[in-house]
């Protein structure tokens, strides 16, 4: 007990508890709970242990009272403020209220394991999320277009070329005449929309194929490969899924939250 | 005591989660940083985006280089003039909006870039007070108890008027707020910046550099006001980046940043610093005194070349290039002009405040004193301050945030309860969207031609400035100078190889043999945008300048009149449509008609779309009321290759 007596700690609870033990004595006519200022054991513990987190010791008697002082002192000034009016209007403090409030809100569950089940159902909503894009690898031979002879003889040039002599065959063009495994995205900005989607309409064939019309001319393709876009396995993007599924909840679980509270209030919307 | 502890950090962790994130702690973010980091790697990272390297291999550098497109001027809310106007997002929002991801303007809309994703972007947000208003306005912040926060923050407009232009004034006479001045803040929010950078970087697919804005402008009065020449220049490093960022709370004179970005390199970080607006620096960008007054000499020229080898000639606020006063005998000279010094009506002066008059001055020094310090290249951007820039005409969002965000702030549309230009009313938005806004341009971005889209690619192209401006379009243009090109050039189908071999490209000296040099220009349309109408090249001398069309869409120069005959290519007014053809790609060898092997003369190139509807159109069209008659309804889409300077043999 002795021992006890002496920890700082015990010290100001006793103090604590004879501040207000007398503090009715001072504020005779306040009589509502909103006038009373309750410090338990848990509340000291933890501003004594903010204390010493932050400064690295636990506080001494001295400090204890100046914490204790503090802490009345804010807690009783803020309540007059409030009681006043004066959080009203005042964009600071309310922005700060309700920034508490969310945090608080969207911690307030531990957040649940999704099941199997769970995850591949939200995996299956929401497949464009796990996509691979449409890629392909083709060459094309340009020219200006517009022109019946001029396309058949280059066709016809294309198709007795040996394997490089292609290259020479056309018009000169700025666009690179080689594209290996590039995402349809980059086709359109390197070609134009129209091109894109009457490239990704062709099967891949040794031979050439085309002309097919671009902003630039015309283009003859060789199609190698294309590959559609595909939706990645479940499993290779379990994870992602996961982590996303967590999100989402916590996304959920916040606006349902803050939604549960603000319905608490009626909204009026002057003029 | 100590079991406390635990319990007591998990508190103050949520306490400071609470005050930085608003009401989505955790998320996406921190999820998605390993991927971008990892690149391309295993499955299931890094899919998601449909960016060309996303699962692929790096693409192979390119000896013969490929055109990258991005902005190099870009703001979010860490500057003190977006945050002032909502802009609330961060530079994650700006990398993201850059990939193609859709982000929120602060009037409420979408942004969506225009053309697809871009090849590299920059955040450049002011360094003068870095991140203090978001902080400012941050309960709990010390800075939030400031009494100027407290007004810049509050419901009155005159409060929020009066404490902001004391930071605008703090920032333009460089003399800092001392309670506002939270320089460990500020340092931090710079490495947020930089390490945002960073986790945006994939190299092959996007790059981004350590970048920020040095705000100096020069002010006439006493107390700081608005009305003074625009200095401002964007810092930008190749590798790494300084713990802190010399802004003009260190000095208003840019040749104390080049002082500091010397000591920077001697130290190992590479740095260019790239001025924008000489349009509204009131004759101050391109003045032929140092900022102090004093005579230029060779010194200051070789210190402005080491630092600052490129300009931004276009960008939402206007072009660069000349003004009619300037080139009366160019009849494209009279495009996007913009002339109101920043944040007044008052006009700024001409001279010393475009491109290709100090290309002309440059070489006027170079012939007298023997140094020019005006031979850079050319690069354009946005100066977005709402994390995206609006590139396409068709979809316009201009730059600020909230006070330029609709059409009618911007005057494109008569003021609410008019429907004529004739009646429109004497207020602040009227005239504000009279004088300034309405001026304002769908502009621009930078090319770069670099092996590959990396870092060190894209900022030695920058070095060697291999680069080309343009107003918003995404065309790629070549141009290359040398003695042996051949006639018949243009066939040669290792055109480019063949060109570098023998030549130089845009942003080379060419030095002088004896001989006559010939030229190579190739330009290619944007697939998504207008097509081609003529390419020009731009000859400056010390005595004078000429513009000589050097391929048509329709027929061939006017060897007299140095002019491309009219393809007849116009727009529908009234559906915003192109009428006519135009060229995918024009190609061209030209050899200059005056050429004298003694005189040193600057050449670049020019390269004209057909005509299409201005911004400004597009919007009226949609509001259903005419287009304002005080700016042009059509405009020529263009783009500006850094030059090439031919350098007379030593006689």
């Amino acid at each position: 007990m002795l021992q006890i007596m002496r920890e700082p700690l015990v010290h100001f609870i006793v103090l604590a508890g004879l501040v207000f033990a007398i503090w009715p004595l001072f504020q005779a006519r306040q009589t509502d709970t909103d006038r009373t200022i309750v410090l338990t054991g848990e509340v000291i513990e933890r501003m004594a242990g903010l204390y010493a987190v932050e400064a690295g010791t636990p506080p001494s008697d001295a400090e204890i009272r100046a914490i204790v002082a503090d802490h009345v002192r804010e807690t009783a000034l803020a309540r007059e403020a409030r009681r006043l009016g004066l959080d009203e209007g005042d964009t600071i403090i309310e922005r700060r209220l309700s920034q508490k409030m969310a945090f608080l809100l969207s911690d307030r569950d531990a957040p649940p394991v999704p099941d199997e089940q769970t995850l591949r159902a939200f995996y299956a909503d929401r497949a464009g999320a796990y996509e691979t894009p449409a890629r392909v690898t083709f060459q094309h031979v340009f020219f200006t277009g517009g022109d019946a002879d001029r396309e058949a003889d280059l066709r016809q040039q294309l198709e007795t070329a040996s394997q490089e002599a292609w290259r020479t065959i056309g018009d000169a063009t700025m666009v690179r005449l080689d594209w290996g495994d590039v995402p349809a995205r980059e086709v359109t900005r390197q070609f134009g929309p129209e091109f894109t989607s009457a490239l990704m309409a062709l099967e891949p064939d040794p031979s050439w194929q085309g002309p097919m019309l671009s902003a630039f001319g015309a283009h003859f393709i060789r199609l190698q490969a294309r590959s559609a876009a595909t939706t990645l396995p479940f499993e290779s993007v379990r994870a992602d899924v996961g982590a996303d599924w967590l999100d989402q909840w916590r996304q959920d679980q916040n606006a349902r939250a803050i939604e549960t509270v603000v319905s608490r209030y009626r909204v009026e919307i002057g003029d | 005591m100590k079991q406390l502890t635990g319990a007591v950090s998990v508190l103050v962790l949520a306490s400071v989660t609470a005050a930085c994130g608003g009401g989505a702690p955790g998320g996406n973010e921190s999820r998605q940083e390993p991927a971008a980091e990892a690149g391309a790697g295993a499955v299931g990272q890094g899919v998601r985006g449909d960016t060309a390297g996303a699962s692929a291999s790096r693409p192979p550098a390119n000896a013969e280089r490929n055109a990258y497109f991005g902005d190099l001027h870009i703001h979010t809310r860490n500057s003190f003039d977006a945050y002032i106007f909502n802009v609330r997002r961060t530079a994650d929002d700006a990398y993201r909006f850059a990939k193609g991801e859709t982000v929120p303007h602060p009037s409420g809309f979408d942004m969506t870039i225009a053309g697809g994703p871009l090849d590299f972007y920059a955040v450049t947000d002011h360094a003068e007070y870095l991140g203090i208003l978001p902080a400012m306005d941050t309960p709990g912040t010390p800075l939030s108890e400031l009494e100027r926060a407290q007004e810049m923050f509050s419901d009155d407009p005159d409060a929020i008027l009066t404490a902001f232009q004391a930071v605008g004034a703090s920032v333009r006479q460089g003399v800092a707020i001392d309670d506002m001045l939270d320089q460990p803040l500020i340092n931090s929010i710079w490495a947020e910046n930089v390490a945002s950078a960073n986790a945006h970087y994939e190299p092959g697919v996007f790059t981004t550099f350590a970048a920020y804005e040095f705000t100096s402008v020069t002010t006439g009065a006493e107390d700081g006001t608005f009305g003074g020449g625009n200095l401002h220049r964007n810092v930008f490093f190749r590798d790494g980046a300084p713990r802190r960022a010399f802004s003009t709370l260190d000095s208003t004179n840019p040749e104390d940043l080049w002082d500091w970005m010397d000591e920077q390199r001697e130290a190992g970080l590479e740095a260019i610093a790239i001025p924008h607006n000489p349009n509204v620096s009131d004759g101050q960008m391109f003045r032929l005194e140092t900022y102090d007054g004093a005579p230029l000499t060779a010194a200051y020229a070789e210190q402005r070349m080491r630092n600052e080898p490129l300009v931004e000639i276009t960008q939402v606020k206007g072009t660069s290039e000349t003004h009619p006063d300037l080139s009366p005998n160019d009849e494209w000279a009279n495009f996007e002009i913009y002339d109101r010094l920043l944040g007044v009506y008052q006009v700024s002066a001409t001279e010393g405040s475009y491109v290709r008059e100090a290309y002309r001055n440059g070489l006027r020094l170079e012939e007298t004193e023997g140094f020019d310090p005006f031979r850079f290249g050319l690069v354009a951007a946005s100066d977005s301050h709402v994390v995206g820039g609006a590139y396409t005409e068709s979809d316009y969002w201009s730059k600020v945030g909230i006070v330029d965000g609709m059409p009618m702030n911007r005057g494109s549309i008569p003021f609410p309860g008019t429907t004529d230009w004739d009646s429109q009313p004497d207020n602040q938005i009227a005239n504000n969207a009279r004088e300034w806004f309405s001026r304002w341009s769908a502009s621009g971005l930078t090319g770069v031609w670099a092996e590959e889209n990396t870092r060190e690619a894209i900022f030695d192209a920058f070095r060697r400035k291999e680069t080309f401006a343009t107003s918003g379009p995404r065309m790629k243009v070549r141009f290359f100078a040398g003695f042996g090109y051949d006639a018949d050039i243009v066939d040669d189908p290792d055109l480019v190889k063949t060109a570098y071999a023998g030549g130089v490209p845009m942003g080379g000296d060419l030095v002088g043999t004896g001989e006559a040099p010939s030229f190579l220009v190739w330009a290619q349309r944007d697939p998504n945008e207008g097509a081609l109408q003529r390419v020009q090249i731009v000859k400056v001398t010390s005595d004078g300048e000429q513009v000589h069309d050097v391929a048509c869409h329709t027929g061939t120069p006017d060897p007299e009149t140095h002019r491309c005959p009219d393809n007849g290519a116009g727009v529908d007014l009234e559906t915003c449509t192109p009428t006519g053809e135009g060229a995918g790609e024009l190609l061209a060898r030209w050899s200059d008609p005056d050429f004298a092997v003694h005189r040193h003369a600057t050449y670049y190139v020019r390269v004209l779309e057909n005509p299409a509807c201005r911004w400004s159109t597009w919007e009226a069209l949609r509001n259903g009321t005419p287009p304002r008659p005080d700016v042009p309804q059509t405009i020529q889409e263009r783009a500006y290759t850094s030059p090439i300077w031919y350098i007379p043999p030593a006689e």
